[in-house]
């Protein structure tokens, strides 16, 4: 029971009200690692995740709006 | 590199690092209360104290900093954009002001089972931030000190200027605390959820190899081009929401 409560807590915790800004972030910066790792010393891809952070936040925010 | 060269390029280098974590320091402090903050920053020192002293100059090949970058980072994002998304939303009149700090103290309270420090409750969100920040950050300033040190061989000066560094940034500091402390609390919290978010992708994308644009510098625009997203947000969701309340009345 404890435990359970342990990660309900964490859960809330960490993801919050918006488990789509956790959820989106978590596969922006998997998919950047892949990318960062072929294409080394590009300037591009740090306006890539900017992007990808503005528009999560943008989509949670009309979610909340609705 | 001489003593003058070892201590000011340590000094200087150890002062950016210190810098951030007294913005992140101060922002949760003021933001969530100082108890909680210090104890996640002293926890921190604890840590890297113990890590230095088991490791000593080994330590830079057992431990990972870009790994550690992007858990931290990950975090701070989605710990800032959670701060953030709220500020935006009351900001905007979406949702009411303060009603997020009784909510978060009261499902705290009741759903940990962890052993709470002398009976009171303990923010773990601010602990757990103030922690993360001074233990990222401090083992930059040890990894500093260490090559500015082995490169000159004045580990013992190099260690000295990251101490002054550490002094007079920190000094600094408390004293803009006070100051600080009186700015609208909705305002500090629209303000903490940019720096989290703004250091937090820096981190992140540092350690998945991403090279920012004006290196260190990228910190201004990160934190101006989230700035203007977000007051952007807000101009727009208030808009959305005076003409919903119209037509309702209407």
């Amino acid at each position: 029971m404890a435990v359970i409560r342990l990660l309900d807590f964490l859960r809330d915790f960490i993801i919050g009200d918006a488990w789509e800004i956790a959820a989106g972030l978590v596969v922006t910066l998997v998919a950047l690692g892949l990318v960062a790792h072929l294409w080394r010393g590009s300037e591009v891809l740090g306006f890539v995740l900017v992007g990808a952070v503005v528009a999560l936040t943008g989509w949670s925010l009309a979610r909340a709006a609705r | 590199m001489g003593w003058a060269g070892t201590v000011a390029a340590t000094f200087l280098a150890s002062a950016v690092e210190v810098v951030e974590i007294v913005t992140i320091l101060l922002a949760v402090g003021i933001t969530r209360g100082w108890r909680s903050t210090l104890a996640g920053a002293s926890a921190a020192l604890v840590a890297l104290t113990a890590i230095t002293a088991i490791l000593g100059t080994a330590l830079q090949r057992w431990i990972n900093l870009a790994a550690l970058q992007v858990i931290v980072g990950a975090l701070l994002l989605i710990f800032g954009l959670q701060w953030l998304r709220k500020a935006i939303l009351r900001a905007s009149g979406l949702k009411a002001l303060n009603n997020e700090d009784a909510l978060f103290a009261a499902e705290g309270c009741a759903a940990t089972a962890i052993p709470l420090v002398a009976g009171e409750s303990l923010d773990w969100f601010a602990a757990t931030v103030a922690f993360k920040g001074m233990l990222l950050e401090g083992l930059e300033v040890i990894f500093i000190v260490m090559r500015a040190g082995a490169a000159s061989g004045r580990l013992g000066a190099a260690a000295l200027a990251a101490i002054a560094a550490a002094v007079i940034v920190g000094t600094a500091g408390a004293i803009l605390h006070r100051p600080l402390s009186r700015v609208p609390e909705n305002t500090l919290k629209f303000g903490v959820g940019l720096l989290l978010t703004t250091f937090g992708t820096f981190w992140a994308g540092e350690g998945l190899g991403i090279h920012w644009l004006a290196g260190d510098a990228a910190l201004l625009w990160l934190l101006a081009a989230y700035a203007a997203f977000a007051l952007l947000a807000v101009r727009q969701l208030t808009r959305q929401h005076t003409l919903v309340t119209a037509e309702e009345v209407a």
